[in-house]
């Protein structure tokens, strides 16, 4: 009787050198593989599952502030840096990394309404309702490690209380908003420029990252405006039906920006195409307090009244994630971290969340093997997305009954709308109740 | 003003905006000339403001002062000619727009006499008056004139405008304007005053400072310019953006690549050593003095010695010598580049110019070597010509083989159909008379085609044929002698005149035309050998030779249709043209033909000239001779009739219809109708060919066609009815040329068939006529379909295809949908389930659906049963369908370890920890855009690492 057995010679498999190629004894013969695309599919779908299993997408609360966060800002320079302001007046430096704050002080008296960082990252900006612009240092540190008092380094005194505040990407100028929007040079006591265009205040100013001359504002008008820093003049006003909250510059397109809309959506814009916007990007059911492009251009981060931080990626009309706690409250202020990977959300329960960006994403360091099984996986996913398993379990998000509920609720008020239109449609004119693009329904007027 | 306007313009026939415009020059005048006190004494216009209309409530002064509080479309149309007043000004005054405006619109002269300059031209016309009084009387009486006029405008104005009235806040003018000249008059006499005076009339010529444009204005202006001036700088970015976002694979942080290229000399200028090797290498060369600083300084320190004259001498010359080198370098360049098509033309002629003189010298010089080359050529030329090396590239050649390959098909096509050998023989009769009468069936089955089929194109054919015929006979007329003595001759000998044109034939030349030459030349010596040579085709061309005065030299073809005879007379050359079908094809090609015909026959007569010798020709090209001379050797050594049949079966292949007669026209076999050897299948093909008369005179007998409606009888059953039409037409057209033989040469000679097997359905019936149902062909339709029980035929077809689309009943396997085992009763009969094949995938349907394998319940003709709708596609199609939708597995499984890490590459690759900046140019280059687009041009994404 002849009896088969597995035999493996050690030396087949040893490298001689450390450069020799690893053998791998592989027969390539595709009949002794079958079911390729039945294994595959099986494979992203147990993906999809798993990506499920490890959603743990909630990394670190910063505490420390004894009031509702009202706004906060990253270093442009430093991943770990980011300072936040909250309604009591404080002004906190995060390090990130270790979770701490590095320094806090009462910078304001009534709401810190503005922090932002200069270029270099070793000084940042606050505003509040106190008329006040503070510098401050990074460090307040002395060479013994004693730390100093923190005092601001810098103050400019404003007429009118101030509602936001942003940095120059190159130069060292500050564009503080309130009633009007204003260029400060930290050299002066007084505003290099003052760029006005209506009488109502301005709640949110930001520059353009790419081309630096260019900032844009939101105004309680329910406008967006322009402006360029080199003409000290505004550029265009465009007014939607309701108010924009914040607006953020995508920082690797140059002419589209994205604002936060209290109507519950956020409205992705084209600056040279103000007649439509590019997008809607829809899922929160109240409204949108803040919004944040990540570095890559590829995706934001929004916050909302309704205490859900959503990610959506820059052409998507629904959101790709939401974050929401048990004990999260109203988010005031999101960001996304520099490298991308991370999400911070500053809330009513005077805390700072740290999410990750990609829920299921592993933070260690990964082995190369792991990282290609990683990376086979994702183009699984990615192959497969619209086979009905796969989708559906990729999509499914567990919501808080509140936000469930409203949603439905949306829904429902959307759909009654609609048939009533129609029903407004069928019994005019033909023409006389014309289909509006949802693009541009929001769109009041654009003014020159 | 207002009345003015009316009288001058006359094209403002809205009062309203007369008022209008009476209202801007009052509101000009209340802001510019300070006469605002006018208003207030005019109750009349007050009242007028009452009646203002609704559009002109918010007028451009109210614009101008609330700003954009009105609404906006209101506004539009003023506020746009403010813009445009703004921007055109540059900073200019506002009002001196309007006033340009306004001697635009056609007020030339006539000013306002609250303008200014108005009133300054006025009263420099005045003083201009005053001087020139003695000049010219013509002149003078013009201006006084126009001083007239002008006051009595003035006048009207005047008396228009209220007077001004005198008091503490105004003195009258009296209707004239006080100007500053006016006041510094008297003090221009003064020296003292005289720098005053001169600052004055400076000032006086200036005019005023512009009015700056409302606020409002101007900054909407500034936010116009600067958002056009902002979009274009950030549409700057746009290739960048969309290159990103487009990329199949982006790293971030972004790696902008850097303006410049590297370039060799780039690396070597930044390099430095910074290995030990390196550094140590650079050490032991800057020791040595050998690197590129002490190079140039030592070189430097060689300058310092010589003058510097000397100096300058040298570098003049080395600047001299590398200009030099430039210019030619740049020379060169030009030079390599034209070589354009003129450029080879011209070359190759000047070469093949330089070659003939080469060859001229060469024949002075060395007439053998110059014989040899000759050779060498010829062979050259003949080669190229043997190895078809320009076969495909005329139009000629081309048509020529489509076709050839269309004959070629159709004969396969009928080689299948063949059946029987019974039949054959028929067939070689069929054959025979087409043969025979070669353009017969090729007119018949043109007319029945289309446009060819209607009477008019009929009779035009008639028409035309009638007139060959008459050339032929003219021609005929000739050398009438001849022909009847050769007659006897003929009748014996045709057969193997035919023989040459198989030949012919066979050479599958383009060009007849050529081949016929030499045919004709060989047969012009074939006449000693034996009286058999004689034939058909000389039946024409014999006489003329003979007489050596008239000879048809060369028969052109471009279609089956066309043909050119040529006849020489002597010296005169006649081309004839005969359109025998008025044929599709041949009428195009008709031009062509003639040229071509022309061509060769004076190449014709070269050769003639050269080889002919007192009317008698000599041999043209040996070879032909001699091969042609072989055939006819053995083929009357033999004496086998099969042969010369053969060779008349084949005869005149060129002119049978590319369908039929030239696929026929190859069949030989025939043994008997070598013995007959009619004066019609002897007749001359080319002028046959040529003329429709002479193929009347051909003899087409009943004989032969019965023997064509026999094979159609036969053959119809099995065959479609299109082609059985053509047929039958065919073999009305052969009656129609069998009884319209006339007294030609052997054209009254009639046919016996060597077998007579079907000689009880060959009664000799009256031929058709050329249009309408012949009773022969009733007779044929009827026993076409006499026996086909054509309506049970479909029925069985159509029930069987409509079986073949149904579900079958097939036999369950045993326990299948039951319960087995041991014990259970197995039932009488196993159930009968409808077949399901596992195999019928979705992919195996969509294949059938895409050949239109419809299943019986779809089928549109299930409930039809007089049609068969086929739904059937190309099937030929299916092959390529795939039975499998292809899928590239990724897995490592299934792909090598590098095309497994290509596939899986993530699209968005995120280096952790690293900060990613906004995206930026790397460099500060002058100019942004060209910088962007040159990093969006790459053909690398700007973001791959």
């Amino acid at each position: 009787m002849k009896v088969k057995v597995i035999s493996r010679n050690e030396s087949d498999y040893t490298r001689e050198r450390k450069s020799d190629i690893v053998k791998v004894f592989h027969n390539p013969d595709p009949a002794l593989h079958p079911f390729e695309r039945a294994r595959e599919y099986k494979r992203a779908l147990n993906a999809v599952k798993l990506d499920k299993v490890f959603a743990k997408p909630f990394a670190r609360s910063l505490s420390g502030h004894r009031d509702a966060i009202s706004c906060f800002a990253r270093s442009k320079q430093r991943l770990v840096d980011v300072a936040s302001g909250s309604c009591d007046g404080e002004l906190r430096l995060w390090d990130l990394s270790t979770g701490n704050s590095r320094w806090s002080t009462i910078a304001h008296t009534g709401f810190v309404r503005g922090v932002t960082f200069s270029r270099d990252g070793e000084n940042l900006w606050s505003c509040g309702d106190d008329k006040l612009v503070k510098m401050w240092g990074r460090d307040y540190e002395s060479e013994v490690g004693e730390e100093r008092a923190v005092e601001p380094e810098l103050t400019l005194m404003g007429q009118h209380a101030f509602l936001g505040i942003d940095h120059h990407w190159k130069e060292s100028l500050i564009a503080t908003c309130g009633v009007d929007v204003h260029i400060w040079d930290p050299q002066r006591s007084e505003p290099l420029h003052t760029l006005s265009w209506g009488s109502e205040s301005v709640v949110s100013v930001r520059f353009n990252p790419v081309e630096h001359n260019v900032l844009a504002s939101t105004a309680s008008d329910r406008s967006i405006i322009l402006y360029d820093i080199r003409t000290a003049t505004s550029l265009r006003k465009l007014v939607l039906n309701k108010r924009s909250n914040r607006l953020c510059w995508n920082p690797m397109e140059a002419f589209n920006f994205v604002v936060a809309n209290e109507d519950h959506n956020l409205y992705t814009f084209d600056m040279r195409k103000f007649d439509s916007a590019l997008c809607v990007h829809k899922d929160h059911v109240s409204a949108v307090l803040d919004v944040d492009f990540a570095p890559t251009g590829r995706e934001f981060v929004s916050g909302s009244y309704d205490r859900t931080v959503r990610i959506f990626k820059y052409n998507a009309g629904r959101s790709r994630e939401v974050y929401h706690g048990k004990r999260m409250q109203r988010i005031w202020s999101v960001l996304f971290s520099g490298d991308a990977k991370w999400v911070l959300s500053a809330s009513d329960d005077f805390n700072i969340r740290l999410w990750k960006a990609n829920a299921s994403e592993s933070v260690k360091p990964l082995l190369p093997r792991e990282q290609r099984k990683l990376e086979y996986l994702d183009k699984l996913k990615d192959r497969f997305k619209e086979t009905a398993d796969v989708k559906r379990i990729s999509r499914h998000r567990h919501l808080p009954k509140a936000i469930l509920k409203a949603t439905k609720l949306k829904g429902i008020i959307k759909d009654s709308k609609k048939r009533k239109e129609n029903n407004v449609r069928k019994h005019s004119k033909p023409g006389a109740v014309p289909y509006v693009a949802e693009r541009k329904k929001e769109i009041v007027k654009e003014l020159e | 003003m207002g009345k003015k306007g009316n009288k001058k313009v006359g094209e403002d026939v809205y009062e309203e905006s007369d008022e209008d415009e009476e209202r801007r020059q009052k509101d000009e005048k209340r802001r510019f000339a300070g006469v605002d006190i006018y208003e207030y004494e005019q109750p009349d216009h007050f009242s007028d403001d009452e009646e203002i209309d609704e559009d002109e409530a918010f007028g451009e002064d109210d614009y101008d002062r609330y700003g954009d509080l009105g609404g906006k479309d209101d506004r539009s149309c003023k506020r746009d000619e403010l813009l445009a007043a703004f921007l055109n000004s540059g900073g200019e005054n506002y009002r001196d727009e309007d006033e340009d405006e306004d001697e635009a619109e056609g007020s030339d002269d006539m000013d306002d006499i609250f303008n200014e300059d108005g009133g300054e031209d006025e009263q420099s016309e005045g003083e201009e008056e005053e001087e020139e009084e003695e000049d010219d009387e013509d002149r003078h009486m013009q201006l006084l004139a126009a001083v007239k006029a002008t006051k009595k405008k003035e006048e009207q104005e005047l008396s228009y405008v209220p007077a001004a009235a005198e008091g503490e806040f105004g003195v009258g003018t009296q209707g004239k304007q006080l100007s500053l000249s006016s006041l510094l008059d008297p003090l221009k006499s003064k020296q003292s005053m005289k720098s005053v005076v001169k600052d004055l009339e400076e000032v006086e010529g200036k005019r005023a400072v512009a009015v700056p444009a409302p606020t409002i204005v101007t900054q909407r202006a500034m936010r116009q310019v600067g958002y056009e001036d902002t979009k274009n700088t950030v549409t700057h970015w746009l290739p960048i953006v969309k290159k990103n976002r487009e990329a199949e694979h982006v790293s971030f942080p972004l790696k902008m690549p850097t303006g410049h290229n590297v370039t060799a000399s780039s690396i070597i200028s930044s390099f430095k050593p910074q290995t030990s090797l390196e550094q140590k290498i650079g050490s032991m060369i800057s020791a040595a003095g050998a690197d590129e600083a002490s190079l140039q300084k030592s070189e430097e320190l060689e300058l310092r010695k010589l003058s510097v004259e000397d100096v300058q001498a040298r570098q003049k010359e080395l600047a001299k010598m590398r200009s030099l080198l430039f210019h030619a370098e740049i020379k060169a360049k030009r030079i390599n580049k034209i070589k354009s098509k003129k450029f080879h033309k011209v070359s190759r002629k000047y070469k093949e110019k330089e070659g003939a003189i080469a060859d001229k010298e060469l024949k002075e010089l060395d007439p053998e070597a110059y014989k040899e080359r000759m050779e060498m050529l010829a062979r050259k030329r003949a080669e190229e010509r043997l190895t078809l090396k320009h076969k495909n590239t005329s139009k000629w050649a081309i048509e020529e083989q489509i076709r050839m390959g269309e004959r070629l098909r159709k004969k396969q096509l009928e080689a299948e159909s063949e059946e029987e050998d019974e039949e054959e023989e028929d067939k070689k009769f069929l054959d025979e008379a087409r043969k025979e009468d070669v353009l017969g069936p090729q007119l018949s089955q043109e007319k029945v085609k289309g446009v060819m089929g209607m009477a008019f194109m009929q009779r035009s054919m008639e028409k035309q044929r009638e007139e060959a015929s008459k050339l032929l006979a003219d021609l005929n007329a000739m050398h009438d002698g001849e022909d009847l003595s050769d007659a006897s001759e003929f009748e014996e000998d045709g057969a193997q005149g035919m023989r040459r044109k198989k030949q012919e034939e066979n050479e599958q030349g383009k060009h007849f035309e050529g081949e016929s030459e030499e045919e004709e030349e060989a047969a012009a010596e074939n006449p000693n050998k034996s009286g058999k040579k004689k034939n058909k085709k000389r039946k024409s061309s014999a006489g003329p030779l003979k007489d050596g005065n008239t000879q048809i030299d060369e028969v052109a073809f471009s279609t089956g249709s066309t043909l050119v005879v040529q006849e020489r007379t002597g010296l005169k050359e006649v081309v004839y043209e005969a359109k025998p079908g008025g044929g599709g094809g041949g009428g195009k090609n008709m031009q062509s033909a003639k040229k071509e015909a022309k061509k060769e026959s004076k190449e014709a007569k070269k050769e003639n000239n050269q080889q002919q010798g007192g009317g008698k020709q000599a041999g043209g090209d040996p070879s032909l001779k001699i091969d042609f001379n072989d055939e006819l050797d053995t083929k009357h050594l033999n004496g086998k009739e099969e042969e010369a049949a053969a060779a008349e079966t084949s005869s005149n292949p060129w002119l049978a219809t590319p369908g039929k007669a030239a696929g026929q026209g190859k069949k030989k076999q025939s043994e008997s109708e070598g013995k007959e050897g009619g004066a019609g299948k002897q007749e001359n093909p080319w002028l046959s060919a040529t003329n429709a008369s002479e193929r009347k005179e051909r003899v087409a007998t009943q004989d032969a066609d019965g023997v064509v409606s026999e094979r159609m009888t036969r053959k119809e059953a099995k065959r479609k009815a299109t082609e059985m039409e053509t047929m039958l037409d065919l073999n009305v057209t052969l009656g129609k040329v069998g009884k319209g033989g006339g007294g030609g040469g052997g054209g009254d000679r009639q046919k016996k068939k060597a077998k007579g097997e079907e000689g009880e359905e060959q009664e000799p019936e009256p031929p058709a006529m050329l249009s309408g149902p012949s009773k022969e062909q009733v007779r044929l339709m009827q026993a076409a379909f006499a026996d086909a029980d054509m309506e049970a035929e479909f029925e069985e077809e159509k029930r069987e295809i409509m079986e073949s689309t149904k579900p079958k009943l097939v036999e369950a396997t045993p326990g299948w949908g039951g319960w087995g085992g041991e014990g259970v009763r197995e039932k009488e009969k196993a159930r009968k389930v409808l077949e399901v094949s596992y195999k019928k995938t979705q992919q195996e349907r969509m294949k059938k659906a895409m050949i239109g394998e419809v299943p019986y319940h779809q089928r549109q003709d299930k409930d039809l049963s007089h049609v068969i709708i086929s739904e059937k596609r190309n099937r030929h199609a299916a092959k390529y369908l795939v039975e499998k939708h292809p899928h590239q597995p990724l897995g490592p499984d299934w792909n090598t370890a590098n095309m497994h890490k290509k596939m899986i590459q993530k699209t968005v690759q995120i280096k952790t920890g690293k900060m990613i900046d906004p995206i930026a140019l790397p460099t500060t280059s002058k100019s942004k855009k060209n910088a962007l687009m040159k990093i969006a041009s790459r053909p690398k994404a700007p973001v791959r690492e």
